[in-house]
Parts: C-alpha cells; sequence; structure tokens
C-alpha cells in the first residue's frame, strides 16, 4: 500500500479524474514496466514473471486492422508512449501468487458435485473441477471453510484428470463458469445439476456432454438486479473495479448500474477497490487488460467489433504472458485466472453481447486444450483467437459488405442511422464499384456518432445529407432503403441497437421502406428481450447537460427533485420492422436468427470433436 | 468463366433434349425437367474431375435457362448443382460420386408427381365442406388439390379469377370442370367484391422466396393484401425446388418478366395520339410473407418463416 501511495504522488500524475489524463498516466507507467525491471520495490511475484512480448510498441496490437481507423486515430491523439522507464510501482496491488486458486469459492455446489462424481464414477465431469462454479457467495468466512475443501477436490480433481484426460469433462466445467457474472449461488446449483447428468452422459462420449454442456453455457446467466440490496451487495463483493454508484437514477432503470464520473483517476478507484474487496487484491491484472480497461470507460474505444478486438487481442497477451505456477492444469488455471479478467472489463463497463460470445467461445476452447501442454495450449488458444477475430469479425465483416453493396442500386438514395463500421464498409465498396448513390445520416445526442461517419463518407467521395433524429420522419420519404448496424441480434428476432434505431426502422416501416441490418453471426445473442428497459445499459447522464454554447439549462438538475435524466445506449427494434439481416451467411429475414445460432452450435459441435480428434 | 462461355456450345442438345420433353408431358414440372436434363449431362460427361464436370453442368443450366424464363426452371438447377457440390463432399471418390449423382438424378424426377400428392395430402384436410375458396392463375399443384379434396367428396365451391392477360384462369376452369368441380369465374377486379364471401385463397407460386414470400402470377401480391385486410387465411402449395435464394424486398427486385399477352390497345385513337401511350404488363409480381398464413410443400406444412430454415439447411 505504502508503495502505491508513493505511485500516487509522481509528477504528472493527475488527480482532476479525466479518462485523457488516466489513459496518459497509465500508459506511461505501463511502458515503463515493459522497458525493463526497474519496478522498484513493489514488484511482486507474478508480475516478474511475466515476460512482456511484444516490446515498447506493443500499442499496435491493439490498433484495429479491420478499419476502426477513428479509434486508432484516437489512440494516437490520446496516448502518447513514453519510453524509459521512471522507476515506478506497479499498479496493481500486491498479493501472494498462490492464493488465487483458493479465492474464489466452490459454495456449496462443490459438494453436490462431489456426490455426483462418486456416483457417476468413471466420469468425473461436473464434479471434477474446483474452480467449477462460481461467483456465487464471495465472503471471507465462507472462502476459509472452503478452502479446504476446495484443496481437496483440487487434488481429486487433478489425479482423476490425468487418469481420464478426458476432453468432454472440461465441457462441464466450461459451462458453469459463464455463470461468472451471474452471482446467484442457486443459479449455480443449478447449473451444477444440470451439468452433473450432462457429465454422466459424457460416459458415454464426449460428444454427448458436450453439447450438453454447450448448450448449457449458452444460455443467459441471470443478471444482478442493481435495485435489490442483497444481489448489489454481493455484486460489489465481486467487483475489481469499484466505481462510484449514482444517486440519482430514474426508478424504471434502477435495476441497471449507472457510476458517477469518478472523481479520481481510475487507477486509485482500482487501488482504493482492491483495499475492500479480497477479488479485487488478488487480481493481478495483466496491464494490458487494465488498459484496455481504461479504454472501456473512457470511451475511447467504441462500438461492438473494436471492443471485441480490442478484447481478444488483450487475451491473446494475457494468455501468452501467463505462467501456470498452480500445479494444474493450464485448462483450470486459465479459466480460473480469466475471471477476475472478466470481471474487470464488465466493472469498467458492461460487456458487448458480441463480447460475451466471443468469451463463451474461448472458455470452450480452453476446455479443449485439457490433454494439453502448456506451451501447447498457449498456441492453441492464441491461435484460435487469432481464428476467431479473422473468420467471425474481418472475413465476415467483408462478406456483409460485399452483400451491402450489391443491395445497393443505382440512383438510390440510403438513409443510415449514428455509425456502423460494416455500414460504412460497404457504403466506400459499392462507390467504389461505381454504383450512384446518396446517403442520408441521421444522427442524435449526445453522442452524435454519425459526425465521424459523415465526415468519412464525405471524404470518401459520397453524396450525403445530415438530419438530427427528430428529422426523421421528414427525411423519409424517398428514401429507397434504410441500412442500419446493430449491437446485438436477439432470439425472438429483434434487434439490439444504438437508441434511436428502432425510432428510424419505425418510420421506415410506417412508409414501407424496406430496413436493411447488418450483423456479424458473431452478435446473434441465444437470448430473448422483448423490452428495451429489463437489459440495458445507462450511459452518463450529465452528457445530456452539455449544450452548444449558451447557458446550460440542465446544470443544476442533481438538485432538481422533479427532475431527473436518463442516458439511455441501446434499445429494440421489433422484428416488423426489420426487413432483412445481412450477415457472412446471407441474406437472412430476422426470423431466422434462431436457425443460424442453431446451426452454427451444430457445426462448432463438429469443429470441436474435429479439434479433439486432432489434438 | 471463359471455360463456361466456351462450353455453352456443346450444350445445344441440351436445350433441344428439353423442349421435346416438355412438349411430351406438360405436366412435368419445369424444375423437374431440368434436372433430368443436368441428369442426361451427368451422364454424357467425359470431364474427369469434379471442378470438370461443375463446370460443365454450370454452363448446361446457363443453356437451359434460355429455353423457358421459368423461376422454377432455374431453381431446379440450382438444387441439382448445389446437391452435386454436397454429394462431392461426402463421396471424394469421383466415380463413385458420378454415379451417385445419376442415381439420385433417375430418383428425382419421379419426386413431381409425388411432391403433387403429397401436398394435396397435407392441403386437403384445410378444405372443409361447405367452404367457398378464390383462386388465382394456373397451378397443376393447387388443381391437384382441389381434386384431392373432391376425390374425398367434399362439397366445396371455387372462384377462380380469369388471371388476364393470358388469360390463366381459363386453363383452371377447364381442369376443374373435366374433374366435375363447380367453378365461379370471375374477372379479376372482382376479388375485392367477392372477397367476403370467401373463407380461403389458395395459389401456387412460381418461387418461393428466402423470407417465405413467394412469386407468382400478377394479381397475387392485390389478392393477398384485400385478402389480409378481410381476415381470410391466404395459402400456397408449392413444392419445395421451388424455394430459391432470392430475397426481394420490392415489386422491382424480382426478375420480371413481360406477360405473353398484352392489354388489348385502344382503336378510337389515332397513330399520333398512340405516341403517348405505353403499356406496362409484368408477368409476376411479389407478395411478402406477412400476407401468407401457410405454405403447403412437400416437407410438410411450413410458415413462411420456416421457409428460411429449410433453405439455410439445404444451402448451408
Amino acid at each position: 500500500m505504502s508503495s502505491w501511495k508513493s505511485g500516487s504522488r509522481l509528477s504528472g500524475s493527475n488527480l482532476s479524474g479525466s479518462y485523457d489524463d488516466d489513459v496518459k498516466l497509465m500508459e506511461r507507467v505501463l511502458d515503463s514496466r515493459q522497458g525493463g525491471s526497474k519496478g522498484g520495490s513493489g514488484l511482486n511475484q507474478p508480475f516478474t514473471a511475466l515476460k512482456f512480448g511484444g516490446g515498447g510498441n506493443s500499442d499496435d496490437d491493439l490498433t484495429i486492422e479491420s478499419g476502426a481507423a477513428g479509434v486508432a486515430a484516437a489512440e494516437k491523439r490520446n496516448i502518447r508512449r513514453s519510453s524509459g522507464s521512471s522507476g515506478l510501482p506497479p499498479l496493481a496491488p500486491n498479493s501472494t501468487p498462490s492464493s488465487a486458486p483458493v479465492s474464489i469459492p466452490n459454495a456449496s455446489s462443490s459438494s453436490g458435485a462431489a456426490s455426483v462424481a462418486s456416483s457417476a464414477g468413471a466420469s468425473p465431469g461436473a464434479a471434477a473441477s474446483p474452480p467449477a462454479a462460481s461467483p456465487g457467495a464471495s465472503g471471507q468466512k465462507l472462502k476459509q471453510t472452503q478452502k479446504p475443501q476446495q484443496q481437496q477436490q483440487s487434488q481429486k480433481g487433478a489425479k482423476q484428470e490425468k487418469q481420464q484426460g478426458k476432453a468432454g469433462e472440461k465441457s462441464a466445467d466450461v459451462a458453469s463458469s459463464p455463470s461468472d457474472n451471474a452471482g446467484d449461488k442457486q443459479q449455480t446449483k443449478r447449473k451444477q445439476s444440470v451439468s452433473g447428468p450432462a457429465a454422466q452422459a459424457a460416459a458415454k462420449g464426449a460428444g454427448a456432454a458436450n453439447s450438453a454442456a454447450a448448450s448449457n453455457s449458452l444460455k443467459g446467466s441471470k443478471p444482478t438486479q442493481y435495485d435489490d440490496p442483497k444481489q448489489l451487495q454481493k455484486a460489489q463483493k465481486k467487483q475489481i473495479l469499484a466505481l462510484e454508484l449514482s444517486t440519482k437514477q430514474v426508478p424504471l432503470f434502477a435495476h441497471l448500474p449507472q457510476y458517477e464520473r469518478p472523481k479520481v483517476s481510475i487507477t486509485e478507484r482500482l487501488m482504493a477497490t482492491a483495499a475492500t474487496n479480497q477479488a479485487s487484491l488478488q487480481a493481478n491484472l495483466h496491464p494490458k487488460i487494465i488498459r484496455l480497461g481504461l479504454k472501456y470507460v473512457s470511451r475511447q474505444l467504441q462500438g461492438s467489433n473494436a471492443r471485441t478486438i480490442g478484447m481478444l487481442k488483450a487475451f491473446k497477451h494475457f494468455i501468452r504472458d501467463h505462467e501456470n505456477v498452480s500445479g494444474k492444469t493450464m485448462a483450470i488455471d486459465l479459466d480460473l485466472k480469466l475471471r477476475p479478467v472478466i470481471q474487470f472489463l464488465i466493472d469498467c463497463r458492461p460487456l458487448a453481447i458480441g463480447m460475451g460470445n466471443a468469451i463463451k467461445y474461448l472458455k470452450r476452447q480452453i476446455g479443449a486444450t485439457t490433454t494439453m501442454e502448456d506451451n501447447e495450449a498457449k498456441q492453441f488458444l492464441i491461435s484460435e483467437i487469432d481464428r476467431y477475430i479473422q473468420e467471425r469479425i474481418v472475413y465476415a465483416d467483408e462478406a456483409i459488405c460485399a452483400t451491402t453493396a450489391d443491395q445497393i442500386q443505382d440512383g438510390d438514395l440510403i438513409l443510415t442511422y449514428a455509425s456502423s463500421h460494416v455500414v460504412e464498409a460497404s457504403f466506400k465498396r459499392a462507390k467504389a464499384a461505381g454504383k450512384n448513390f446518396q446517403v442520408i445520416v441521421v444522427d442524435s445526442r449526445p453522442r452524435f456518432e454519425g459526425k465521424t461517419l459523415l465526415e468519412r463518407l464525405t471524404a470518401a467521395g459520397i453524396q450525403c445529407s445530415y438530419v438530427l433524429l427528430n428529422a426523421v420522419s421528414y427525411i423519409m420519404k424517398g428514401v429507397d432503403k434504410v441500412i442500419m448496424g446493430a449491437h446485438a441480434m436477439l432470439s425472438n428476432g429483434q434487434v439490439y441497437s444504438r437508441c434511436g434505431t428502432a425510432v428510424v426502422s419505425m418510420v421506415a416501416a410506417a412508409q414501407n421502406i424496406p430496413v436493411l441490418i447488418c450483423c456479424e453471426t458473431y452478435k446473434f445473442a441465444d437470448r430473448v428481450q422483448v423490452d428495451a428497459i429489463s437489459q440495458n445499459e445507462l450511459d452518463d447522464p450529465d452528457s445530456l447537460c452539455s449544450s452548444d454554447g449558451g447557458e446550460d439549462k440542465l446544470a443544476g438538475w442533481k438538485s432538481n427533485d422533479s427532475l431527473k435524466l436518463l442516458n439511455l445506449v441501446y434499445d429494440l427494434t421489433p422484428m416488423e420492422f426489420v426487413s432483412m439481416v445481412i450477415s457472412e451467411v446471407g441474406l437472412i429475414p430476422p426470423t431466422s436468427v434462431p436457425v443460424v445460432i442453431r446451426e452454427y452450435q451444430l457445426r462448432t459441435q463438429e469443429q470441436i470433436q474435429q479439434d479433439r480428434a486432432f489434438y | 468463366m471463359a471455360d463456361i462461355q466456351a462450353k455453352k456450345n456443346e450444350f445445344a442438345w441440351v436445350k433441344d433434349k428439353l423442349t421435346q420433353w416438355l412438349k411430351e408431358d406438360p405436366e412435368m414440372a419445369f424444375a423437374m425437367g431440368a434436372i433430368r436434363a443436368l441428369t442426361e449431362v451427368v451422364k454424357a460427361s467425359k470431364a474427369e474431375t469434379m471442378m470438370g464436370l461443375q463446370i460443365e453442368l454450370e454452363a448446361a443450366s446457363r443453356v437451359l435457362g434460355t429455353v423457358h424464363t421459368s423461376l422454377s426452371l432455374k431453381s431446379g438447377a440450382e438444387l441439382f448443382l448445389r446437391y452435386v457440390t454436397r454429394a462431392y463432399l461426402d463421396i471424394p471418390d469421383f466415380n463413385q460420386c458420378k454415379s451417385k449423382l445419376i442415381e439420385r438424378g433417375e430418383q428425382l424426377r419421379t419426386k413431381t408427381t409425388s411432391s403433387r400428392k403429397q401436398i394435396a395430402f397435407l392441403a386437403e384436410p384445410f378444405i372443409r365442406d361447405g367452404m367457398v375458396l378464390l383462386v388465382h392463375g394456373f397451378s397443376r399443384v393447387v388443381c391437384s388439390v382441389l381434386i384431392a379434396a373432391a376425390a374425398k367428396e367434399k362439397r366445396f365451391t371455387v372462384y377462380v379469377t380469369e388471371s388476364r392477360p393470358e388469360p390463366n384462369g381459363h386453363r383452371t376452369v377447364e381442369t376443374l370442370l373435366k374433374h366435375n368441380l363447380p367453378v365461379t369465374l370471375i374477372s379479376d377486379s372482382t376479388v375485392g367484391a367477392i372477397m367476403d364471401k370467401v373463407d380461403m385463397v389458395l395459389v401456387g407460386a412460381e418461387a418461393v422466396v428466402e423470407n417465405g414470400g413467394i412469386i407468382n402470377k400478377v394479381g397475387t401480391y392485390q389478392i393477398g393484401i384485400v385478402a389480409k385486410a378481410l381476415g381470410k387465411p391466404v395459402y400456397v402449395a408449392a413444392e419445395s425446388f421451388k424455394m430459391i435464394r432470392l430475397f426481394p424486398l420490392r415489386q422491382r427486385d424480382i426478375p420480371n418478366r413481360k406477360a405473353a399477352f398484352e392489354p388489348a390497345q385502344p382503336t378510337g385513337v389515332t397513330q399520333e395520339q398512340l405516341q403517348n401511350l405505353s403499356v406496362e404488363s409484368p408477368d409476376l409480381d411479389f407478395t411478402p410473407p406477412h400476407y401468407i398464413t401457410l405454405l403447403f410443400s412437400d416437407l410438410g406444412v411450413l410458415t413462411p418463416s420456416a421457409v428460411s430454415d429449410e433453405l439455410i439447411k439445404l444451402y448451408g
């Protein structure tokens, strides 16, 4: 702690709480640490054990090739690289290296699982993995009582694993781990009992267990309701980074977290959280992860694709630098070590749905590495991440661009809303193919994302118009098609996208204008939502206040009892308003989203079988 | 690409054969004719590799496209080509694969009558005693459904639209009269007036598109709108090989053909005055899926959204 305090008095450290400054500080510290071992006395073991691959120019690793040029530009503007080290202490709090495996309690589900194991006999299945469950309880007391049981379990598990070496059981482990961020003991228990019989089926064949487990892992975990004090407490205990909860929230959305803009730097908050939360103290976050988290908080990294790719690249670094000192297989260890990482990212900003799917994929692949040597496993996982990025994002975007560009005909007037990277690329491609068309960009406060899109489209020579959302019904007449992107497609065919998409779609549908949604399949969510309230993201309400010059009439909103501000990030567009979804599998009606999810699941089963056979 | 172009000349015989078959058997569905022709191509092929065979089949199917612009011809050819690719993935040995293709092609030939029988079997229970039906255009599948229902001794009346400009409706009337079914012939514009008397609308399809909509004789869209407005169900009877990978958004997105006949031109005007006259006579229109209640196909009774499901399963 003391070393940290000295760190906070560094020259240049800015306590004003602006995000940009935070990132600058982070960069300086991280780069200095990468430069060498001059870390001062505060360096804890796990960090010295880390091998910083890639050298100082690792920022390019996070540059997204798929063309989020604005993001890269933002990075270049805001992040200054500093050379040399300045003897700064590490940012992550000290911790004992070996405590990590035991710190995550298994709660009562482990005993339940143990009985399943003994009854199942040959298939260790769900029981074999001590960290198999989750985050349910996190009190210190509980932890201690679980410790001896844990160690026993882990030994049993390790033994059984060595005996069996079947990958099938791991899938059950993987299955329960997505309940990571749920925090409901009952939920965990239920999952364990579900994966129990699934594990028993593993005796018949790895495939069967895998499919059951995979289907379990694809079921959404119950999100925390932030207006329930018990659940809130539980969630807060798990947090790696505890941002300050907003004092004034709209009651209808009280179940969603809304955070105040931090008054101290994020890194200070990280330390503050570590002081109260065991989980945070033992997190040992990789610097790339911390950097990524900061980018999320400061909204430097925006857009589902950019965030997902950023996350996957950070995971690559994490996996590459990870040293398995736990004595268990890489699969178990990585799974365990990934949890605080994911929790931290969630604490910075709730995961995008595509990010959630990517994490599920990664966990599945981690589950497939049980029979591999550590280095082999690392190589496998890194190449799998690369493959995911290439296939599900980069190539998918290529395919979508080509298809969408085909849909654009000569003389078309196309309307788009906010800014979608794949829609932008499609327009540019159609233009390059020589098509003659015009674009209307509809934009909205407070983000004004359409402005960047407008800039780029006009730079590409496309004739554009620009209106705000309130003019959409006026401007809609005469439009030939509406093309928009999506944050996710839900299983009931609804589109979960930037707030305002629903309005644009509704106005278009009322005038019989086809609405095309461009969405990669990795964003197809195996979940259903009927309104934009039960699940959403709340952004900073203060951003609604600022106006261009003139008096800010909403400045005193916090002290005004009759006034509450709401800044929603996403909304839900009903299926009836959407004509077509363009994804890399082709043009599909919105009703076919669950079909694609189903087909992908089937294909992934086969793929996992093949991978297993290969390894 | 160049290979395919060059090869097209080799397949003129395919064209002739198909024309001949269509003449011999007017009941044969165009798609089946296409599949039969392509099976002949496989039999006669001297290609040594799958790639070579596929190029030949591509070229042949393009030639077939010139025989008749029927969409189901195209869809049949596409279906067969898709089957070829799939079969090769399952059977890597070329000669084995080739014989399997021929075998399957022969099997598919008999599918026409069996498809129609299956559809009639599925659709007939929807026609109940005392019902009033409305049919549009001439569809052999629809006729077989009605004939099957009549064979079950059900009593129902059928309104048949003229389906101008050909007028196709007259062929339907002929077919139904030959089987002693009572029909009422109406002109296309009378549909709105009689719709409240009708219990259900039954049409065929030229093609079933990706989102479950159909491309059919012009006038189907109109009937669909009127039926929906009055709450009447619209049923489509179409074989599964009519499902194509097309996703039209609006009327102009469909490959439109001019009708064989055009509306009659006015006589009481001079040549010069006729300059101002333009005639639009499309042959087909597109009915979006929300106007369609159910589709009867040999794969079963499907909702419009299930069509995409089937297409994804078939084409991956």
